[in-house]
């Protein structure tokens, strides 16, 4: 598990990263979202330990990152953001480089290339020059010396950035599957990423979280959708003294319906459609409402 | 009592201690070695460190054997390595910021420093990686000239041991340029300014030594700067004087450099 707590980091008198607290549990991918300049790439590079002049603490399975520097950093694959590289050397004497950094054995160094050289598809590419290869093999050259020593803990800063999508859902899926017994980070644009690979999600806004909530509980509200054709004035009839409040028209149709949606306060699309057909009415569609991680995300982050 | 203790102590300990610190150097050279690997890529894999040595071996034959004036090999008739050394210090001013410009800046410019720093590496063993291995390039540069004093060896019977503390002279002028260079090198994200700067840098710490300056100064002054200049300590490995003093000079000028680079690197990411 790893842990940060009020984390801090000032540029002059810019604040990037304005006092967030959070913990990435094991097993569970943590997605982190957030508009431009929110702080995302600040706050990941502060747990990677390329920023040293922090306030607040980030803590490895209890072990501190200042005191504990280099025996984390042993541990932590950290891809940053527009995934740099060595471009004079070439694909093999990349990884060469990044897996004799970790110290690893020659034996256990020559299985794992050849393992990411698979898992991230570069065995045709191994001798061209890095600076020779397109920005997809370069994303995932970078990808594979990140994870080349089999790292405990992953940080990847917008993984998919310049990928097209084959290679997007390739990624996604080695994602998923690292992300069983690691604990992994990752940071995106992409808000279908976040459903699709994460189980948690942390939307930063301005250097501060504002939503740090798992993946599924997402967008559920106490809301009921319904579409029919019954003109609102008579909706807010019918619903009056029900104990339901605040329906509000969402969309017109061609067909001359309305999407509506309606605050239950807790009694469910069931109570909606029993007093709809208590007043005789009836209703193409009744449904809870589920707000999408785009409206969320828009309402959350967009500036005030 | 109490020190005869601690004596105790530290020889009943002294398997441990030495065990210990023989284990910490041996991950120090492993890490080490993986560093300067990488940097050699850089050279060897980049045409400017080629173009910048070719540039370095010709020049300094063609002024030797040539000279501007009448200094040359052939107008003063002796075999003697004299100009050689004479020339070395100055070629390294314009040679050495081009071989350290990159070092940081091109890390710093390629977001590379981010995987750097992001090792399982100490700041000081990744200043201490680039400035071997930039030291290591410059004694290849020095390994291509040795056909000019085996030119003059076969030509006449110079003083061998002039010529071997002439070498080891330029090495450790070099290994202080380069700590020079580094420094600049990780305040400038602009290689083309880091290799100006490194260049003035290095020119005012070889005119300090430089007499018309000393007599400007004046005599107390002028001793003093004197003996903080490169030149001064460089001309007496020139002259074939092995002197204590002028080692120990260098030697902590170029430590005192590598520290302040360490203290830039953790400094500058805030």
């Amino acid at each position: 598990m790893i842990e940060v707590k009020n984390l801090k980091k000032k540029f002059g008198e810019k604040t990037a990263v304005d006092g967030i607290s959070f913990s990435i549990e094991k097993g569970k991918i943590t997605g982190l979202l957030g508009p431009n300049g929110a702080g995302k790439t600040t706050t990941m590079r502060i747990m990677a330990g390329y920023f040293s002049d922090t306030e607040g603490a980030v803590s490895y399975d209890g072990l501190d990152l200042n005191k504990n520097f280099i025996a984390i950093k042993r541990r932590l694959g950290y891809l940053s953001e527009h995934a740099p590289l060595y471009t004079e050397m070439n694909v093999r004497e990349y990884l060469h480089f990044c897996a004799d950094a970790r110290d690893l054995p020659e034996r256990i160094k020559r299985i794992a290339i050849q393992k990411m050289l698979d898992l991230c598809e570069l065995k045709t590419v191994i001798h061209v020059p890095i600076q020779q290869l397109s920005k997809g093999f370069k994303q995932r050259v970078a990808l594979a010396g990140t994870l080349v020593h089999d790292p405990d803990y992953i940080i990847l800063d917008e993984p998919s950035s310049g990928l097209d999508p084959n290679q997007i859902h390739m990624i996604r899926n080695l994602i998923r599957d690292l992300g069983k017994n690691k604990t992994i980070l990752i940071s995106t644009h992409i808000l279908q990423e976040v459903t699709e690979i994460c189980e948690k999600v942390i939307i930063l806004s301005e250097g501060k979280i504002v939503m740090d909530a798992d993946v599924n509980d997402l967008g559920v509200t106490d809301r009921i959708f319904f579409r029919s054709d019954i003109p609102i004035q008579k909706v807010k009839e019918i619903f009056f003294g029900t104990g339901m409040k605040d329906a509000e028209i969402l969309q017109s149709n061609e067909d001359g319906t309305f999407n509506y949606s309606i605050d239950s306060l807790g009694q469910g699309g069931k109570s909606v459609f029993n007093i709809l057909a208590k007043h005789s009415f009836s209703a193409h569609e009744i449904r809870p409402f589920i707000r999408s991680i785009d409206d969320i995300f828009y309402d959350l982050t967009r500036s005030k | 009592m109490q020190i005869f203790d601690k004596l105790q102590d530290y020889i009943l300990n002294f398997p441990k201690n030495t065990k210990r610190m023989l284990y910490k150097s041996n991950i120090l050279r492993k890490h080490l070695k993986v560093l300067i690997k990488k940097e050699l890529f850089a050279f060897i894999n980049t045409p400017i460190g080629y173009i910048f040595s070719a540039f370095f071996v010709i020049l300094l034959n063609f002024l030797f054997f040539f000279g501007l004036g009448k200094n040359s090999f052939w107008d003063l008739k002796s075999a003697s390595m004299e100009q050689f050394f004479l020339w070395i210090p100055i070629l390294f001013i314009i040679f050495i910021p081009a071989i350290t410009m990159r070092l940081w800046s091109e890390e710093d410019r390629n977001g590379t420093l981010e995987i750097l720093l992001t090792l399982p590496y100490e700041n000081y063993e990744l200043v201490l990686g680039k400035f071997l291995a930039a030291l290591i390039f410059i004694c290849l540069a020095l390994l291509a000239t040795i056909l000019t004093p085996l030119t003059v060896i076969i030509l006449g019977n110079p003083d061998k041991g002039l010529i071997l503390s002439g070498y080891f002279g330029s090495l450790l002028l070099a290994a202080s340029y380069i700590s020079i260079g580094l420094v600049v090198s990780s305040l400038n994200r602009d290689q083309i300014t880091a290799y100006v700067l490194t260049l003035l840098s290095c020119l005012v710490f070889f005119l300090m030594g430089y007499q018309p300056i000393l007599q400007f100064f004046g005599y107390e002054f002028g001793e003093l700067v004197t003996y903080l200049s490169l030149s001064s300590h460089f001309e007496s490995f020139r002259i074939g004087i092995l002197n204590l003093r002028d080692f120990v000079y260098l030697l902590s000028f170029i430590s005192l450099l590598l520290g302040i680079n360490v203290i830039i690197l953790r400094t500058q990411k805030s």
